[in-house]
């Protein structure tokens, strides 16, 4: 049940401006830990701010979707759907250069697939990915543990899937629109959409259902304000139907703003971030090994 | 030294190597023939002392003397209650008296000396020690099993021991087995030099690896239950802890949202017509369709009036 849920009291926020403080927030502390002996403007040439850092992570949610799409087994959507709230989780609070996005996705979607119940082993999954395997296994399992405490161990997280079946079951129960499912294409796309923005960190999933059946009524020209108005919201609820219609207002207004296109930046910024970014959680790096030796030092 | 002899025949047992000795309280020794004639109505009076015996009362003799089966089986009836441990005492010095005392009593008993006084003596002794008889009882009883599960835990572990190897060499065989069936095959098949393929084949079998000893794991023993309770433990009587009786609420959720129907009215107001039905196979696990439905109908309304007005 969603109201009692974490994802309600823990990850779903105001509006994009508190979304984009955290962000911020956590660009700020990774430069003023790294960049404490450089002037200011080396700094500003040096490191991603937060918008850029937010292009590497949107690159990325895409990489991931394509992953997700070859995937074998057949994976189902709401796995990738788990996955991709939680690199959204995870990246207001953890600077993109400190922790590179291409571990923490693999890790965000090895957990997602345990969460929800979508059993792979972790030799199936990692025989999925291009490269060196061995390495991958490693990545993940260190992070595996790390991810899960920058998500306050907040695992469950609630999607509009469910709800829309709900809404297409109540719509065929309870009004006499002919074949709600000719619907289904549109909200498919919608929500599809939808995945890439904030909206989940936004809004509740009903509420996101509820935009993208809307949405898909106009689309093939039916009308189903009277639904909401009198079946759904009835005498009882009539004093949120402002808020409602604001709510929904505000998702396709983020549904429509998501058509920018960051592939040309991306390579920039790829070598930008490949420069700045923390070496001690680079496993590639001499800084890492020798963080790993000394921690190994420290246990025995 | 007079030869050991059935007290009513005489017969003794270098007259007849057969026979079978037992003995009662009394200590006098019978064969088991006389045992069946002369206790045919269960009970009698011994022949030679007259006293008056049980049948099951016989036990088969072990010791050439008579006396000191008797002896034996005196000790071991008054050890069952007096059964007290160095630790029920004070002092050393307490315990060796109680030592001395059983001696006492064993020695009286056996000798017929004093027998009713002594025999006061062992129920006065058993009135006041009622508790300390019973506990220690329950402990010997205890120590007892313990050893013998020790028992049973190595007997599992050699049969596991031996199961292995025999696994082991069984293995072995047949891939043994296959390398020669493989080398006939060969022999038929290929065109090659025969002596070349016999060559390799031994060379094959020669690589076919020697067991070695593994290291033995334990093997899993099934002497307890999942919570430390052994299957055969003499149940110990469980304290049941009177609490106040469980009182079922039904669980009520804050929607947050336009109300929704309820799981018994979903098949009036027509939602179920849209719903496949349960297959047999997940009725029989307990698997209701609608209350799938109800979920699918309360996520869309649940949170739809959510609005997050402060920060987190």
């Amino acid at each position: 049940m969603f109201p009692t849920s974490t994802q309600k009291t823990n990850w779903i926020f105001k509006d994009e401006l508190d979304l984009n403080a955290l962000r911020e927030d956590a660009n700020q502390k990774f430069i003023t830990r790294f960049g404490s002996h450089m002037s200011p403007e080396d700094r500003n040439t040096f490191f991603l701010d937060a918008n850029e850092e937010h292009i590497i992570q949107k690159c990325h949610e895409y990489i991931l979707r394509d992953f997700c799409h070859k995937f074998q087994p057949t994976m189902p959507k709401y796995v990738f759907a788990t996955a991709l709230n939680y690199l959204k989780r995870f990246y207001l609070y953890n600077s993109v250069m400190d922790y590179h996005p291409k571990e923490i996705m693999v890790t965000c979607l090895f957990l997602a697939c345990k969460v929800d119940e979508f059993n792979v082993s972790l030799a199936q999954f990692v025989a999925n990915i291009k490269g060196n395997q061995s390495r991958a296994t490693t990545v993940i399992l260190n992070n595996e543990l790390f991810l899960m405490e920058q998500i306050k161990y907040n695992l469950k997280v609630h999607h509009p899937f469910k709800a829309i079946e709900g809404f297409l079951l109540d719509i065929k129960t309870r009004t006499r629109m002919s074949d709600p499912d000719r619907m289904r294409t549109h909200i498919d796309s919608f929500i599809d959409k939808l995945l890439f923005t904030d909206a989940c960190l936004l809004f509740a999933p009903s509420q996101l259902a509820l935009a993208a059946v809307l949405h898909s009524a106009s689309q093939i020209k039916e009308n189903l304000d009277s639904y909401v108005t009198d079946l759904l919201l009835g005498d009882t609820g009539s004093e949120h139907l402002k808020d409602l219609i604001e709510v929904v207002r505000r998702i396709r207004i983020l549904h429509v703003r998501i058509a920018d296109d960051h592939t040309k930046e991306l390579s920039r910024i790829s070598k930008k971030l490949d420069k700045c970014r923390n070496q001690e959680n680079n496993p590639f790096s001499e800084k890492y090994k020798d963080r790993i030796q000394e921690s190994l030092n420290n246990s025995l | 030294m007079e030869e050991l002899a059935c007290v009513r025949c005489m017969s003794s047992k270098f007259r007849n190597p057969n026979l079978v000795f037992s003995f009662n309280v009394c200590g006098h020794t019978m064969c088991a023939n006389c045992i069946e004639v002369a206790f045919m109505k269960g009970s009698g009076p011994c022949p030679k002392c007259l006293i008056p015996l049980r049948r099951n009362g016989f036990k088969l003799q072990q010791f050439e003397d008579a006396s000191v089966d008797v002896e034996v089986e005196t000790r071991k009836r008054i050890l069952q209650d007096f059964n007290k441990t160095e630790d029920d005492f004070e002092s050393l010095d307490d315990y060796n008296d109680y030592l001395i005392e059983i001696e006492d009593i064993i020695y009286n008993l056996v000798r017929n000396i004093n027998v009713v006084e002594t025999k006061e003596r062992i129920d006065q002794y058993k009135r006041e020690n009622k508790e300390i008889i019973m506990r220690n009882r329950m402990k010997s009883k205890r120590e007892e099993q313990a050893l013998d599960d020790l028992i049973e835990e190595e007997k599992m572990h050699t049969q596991y021991k031996r199961d292995e190897v025999l696994r082991d060499e069984a293995e072995q065989r047949t891939k043994k087995l296959r390398v020669d069936s493989e080398l006939i095959d060969s022999l038929a098949r290929s065109n090659s030099d025969a002596r070349d393929i016999v060559n390799t084949y031994t060379h094959k079998k020669e690589e076919i690896p020697v067991p070695k000893p593994k290291p033995i794991s334990k093997p899993i023993n099934f002497t307890k239950f999942s919570t430390g309770v052994k299957f055969n433990q003499s149940s110990i009587a469980i304290s049941i802890k009177e609490g106040p009786l469980f009182k079922y609420e039904p669980v009520s959720h804050q929607l947050n949202g336009p109300s929704c129907p309820d799981i018994t009215q979903l098949d009036s107001l027509g939602y179920m017509k849209y719903i496949r039905r349960e297959s047999s196979q997940e009725l029989a696990g307990g698997f209701l369709i609608k209350t799938s439905c109800l979920h699918y109908v309360q996520e869309c309304v649940s949170a739809l009036y959510e609005r997050k007005t402060g920060k987190v």
